[in-house]
């Protein structure tokens, strides 16, 4: 830990406080600028950091395919951190097809938006992928169901690009979250996380304002699983 | 070094095989020795994927004591995760790397790159050059090297980065997406004079009377698969003796307007594609020539292209010229994954011109299909 760094509690502070004065550690890591609605950021990730983080399986040949490509990059670098030679999806849809025939890949982690692109490459493949990873902040289980027959298993990850990993579900239709490892969730009015491990920019008690049921809790009174809210 | 140059589709059928062997066996090796790249295929077939092994020696050197470095390549995604990787793998222990994108260009870029502060900048000349004009001041002055790759830096673009960044040394280095770094600057001239790389081979293939001709380059790309007398698609020649700096052989890239591949504004042109498209646009074209152009200034510094098209049967009408250019931008690939008419819609290109002419063009020893305005 370096000195003194600000707390955030939200998307707002990551906006208004300097990337150096929430850097609670330096170590080699990846910067990525967060585009938003309401502006644009930068969050930090160590690469330990990056390993730690649940975002696909472990699997010869996967594919990587996102619509923001700070994020592709990122959960690209992971799968190297995870000993996986990556394919990077060009936002380019033929390119990327093109590639994924190519490498013949097995796994697919990607965005819900990307996801759905694939569907008729997925429906020419012979085998199933051992797993299709869906990243993202809310899902529509109705337009993703029909993913489910081109994996063994669909994941669906909740996830913001400044947090990682917050919990996931198996794909289905009413899908319900178990919180991810090394993970606190609080509902108050929205999810509030906290990862127990601290990354560069400590996340604790960080309001994402993602609506949720919950479903059960812990023995401390922490989310242990739940639905999100229609928004 | 013997046997007949190998030319791109060579690489290409080479680049395929490396990818059907990386597939069909377990990586012996760490999973960070490879990178899967995208490179311009041959007439028609798109893109090609490629396996690599990474080149060791281009992660020790370039940004040995940086520690916030800003990569500005806005080409493939494959393009900028082997430059991740490249600095995931060498130099300081504590270094932050900010990967960026075209779309990163907002209006909040500025607050970003003050609030990142970079001390190296690396990537494509033209892309750096977008980005300086966003930096502001206080952050050029902190960065300490400028390391430049993919297109040669021009004299006017050397003395605007040495205005911008006060306190940056340039360096360079030479190379090509299929088969990665060739050669590292000299130190003494970083945009002149380049020293291969240790087990890369460089020739000239048939120079005239002042040693200039095609770069052929030797150098293994993926486990035992070597480019041999790669015509990787710049004009060079060799310069005699050891260099002040120590290195034995030198060379000079003397050529980028070569009537093969011309690079400008971050983009590769090649004739073949030239003529794949014109091809497809059979019915209006029967001939052409294309000639391209920096327009601009260095600040903001476009590629553009003047097509002109001949036609057996008649001249192009007006609004044939329209649909001719229309589609030609539309299908035309400039970059592995970019459209000339995406260029456009990014700001890196402006709008292709058509011009009919009624007459053949003439006969010319040398083809000049494609060639490149002198500036
Ligand atoms: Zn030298």
């Amino acid at each position: 830990m370096t000195g003194t760094f600000l707390q955030v509690r939200s998307r707002a502070d990551f906006m208004r406080v300097a990337l150096r004065e929430r850097r609670s550690k330096d170590e080699k890591s990846l910067v990525k600028i967060v585009h938003t609605n309401d502006g644009d950021f930068l969050s930090e990730w160590s690469f330990d950091d990056i390993k730690r983080e649940p975002y696909g399986i472990i699997s010869k040949r996967p594919m990587v395919f996102m619509l923001d490509a700070h994020e592709a990059i990122e959960k690209s670098m992971w799968c190297y951190e995870r000993a996986m030679v990556p394919l990077i999806g060009e936002l380019d849809l033929d390119i990327a097809v093109y590639t994924a025939e190519k490498y013949q890949i097995d796994q697919l982690i990607a965005d819900a938006e990307s996801c759905i692109k694939l569907v008729s490459y997925l429906r020419s493949r012979a085998e199933p992928l051992l797993a299709i990873s869906i990243l993202d902040a809310s899902f529509d289980p109705a337009s993703l169901l029909p993913l489910a027959p081109f994996a063994k298993q669909v994941r669906l990850v909740l996830t913001l690009p400044e947090t990682g990993v917050i919990a996931e579900a198996p794909l289905s239709k009413a899908p319900v979250f178990s919180v991810a490892p090394d993970c606190k969730i609080d509902a108050g009015g929205s999810l509030v996380v906290t990862k127990l491990l601290p990354l560069v920019t400590p996340i604790t008690g960080y309001d994402t304002g993602i609506r949720i049921a919950v479903q059960s809790k812990l023995a401390d009174g922490s989310v242990e699983s739940f639905v999100l809210s229609d928004n | 070094m013997a046997g007949a140059p190998m030319e791109r589709a060579d690489v290409v059928e080479l680049g395929m095989r490396t990818v059907a062997d990386f597939v069909s066996r377990a990586p012996g090796d760490p999973a960070d020795t490879y990178a899967l790249r995208l490179t311009s295929g041959t007439s028609g077939s798109g893109p090609v994927m490629v396996v690599r092994q990474f080149d060791p020696v281009q992660n020790a050197r370039y940004y040995a004591d940086a520690s916030d470095i800003i990569a500005a390549f806005f080409g493939s995604r494959s393009t900028r995760l082997t430059q991740a990787m490249n600095m995931r793998k060498s130099g300081a222990l504590r270094r932050h790397m900010l990967i960026l994108d075209g779309g990163d260009v907002t209006p909040h870029i500025d607050t970003l790159l003050q609030q990142f502060a970079p001390d190296a900048l690396l990537g494509l000349p033209s892309v750096m050059v977008k980005i300086s004009s966003r930096m502001p001041a206080d952050v050029r002055r902190g960065v300490k090297v400028i390391v430049a790759g993919g297109e040669h830096v021009g004299a006017a673009a050397q003395k605007y980065f040495l205005q911008q960044y006060p306190h940056a040394r340039i360096d360079t280095f030479y190379g090509s997406s299929e088969v990665g770094v060739v050669a590292g600057a000299c130190p003494y001239d970083p945009t002149t004079i380049y020293h291969p790389l240790p087990n890369t081979f460089i020739e000239i293939d048939d120079p005239d009377k002042d040693g200039v001709g095609d770069i052929l380059v030797t150098k293994t790309i993926y486990r035992d698969q070597k480019v041999r007398r790669y015509r990787i698609g710049d004009m060079g020649k060799i310069i005699d003796g050891p260099c002040r700096c120590g290195e034995s052989v030198s060379f000079e890239v003397v050529g980028r307007t070569g009537y093969d591949y011309i690079k400008l504004a971050g983009a590769i042109l090649r004739r073949e594609e030239f003529d794949r498209v014109a091809l497809s646009l059979g019915e209006y074209i029967s001939d052409y020539r294309a000639e391209a152009y920096i327009a601009g200034t260095v600040e903001e510094s476009k590629g553009g292209i003047i097509l002109s098209v001949f036609r057996k049967s008649s001249v192009l009408n007006t609004s044939e010229l329209e649909q001719v250019r229309v589609l030609f931008a539309e299908r035309l690939f400039i970059s592995t994954t970019l459209t000339l008419a995406q260029a456009v819609l990014k700001g890196y290109f402006v709008p292709l011109e058509v011009v009919a002419v009624s007459q053949p063009f003439p006969k010319q020893s040398k083809d000049v299909t494609l060639r490149l305005r002198p500036s």
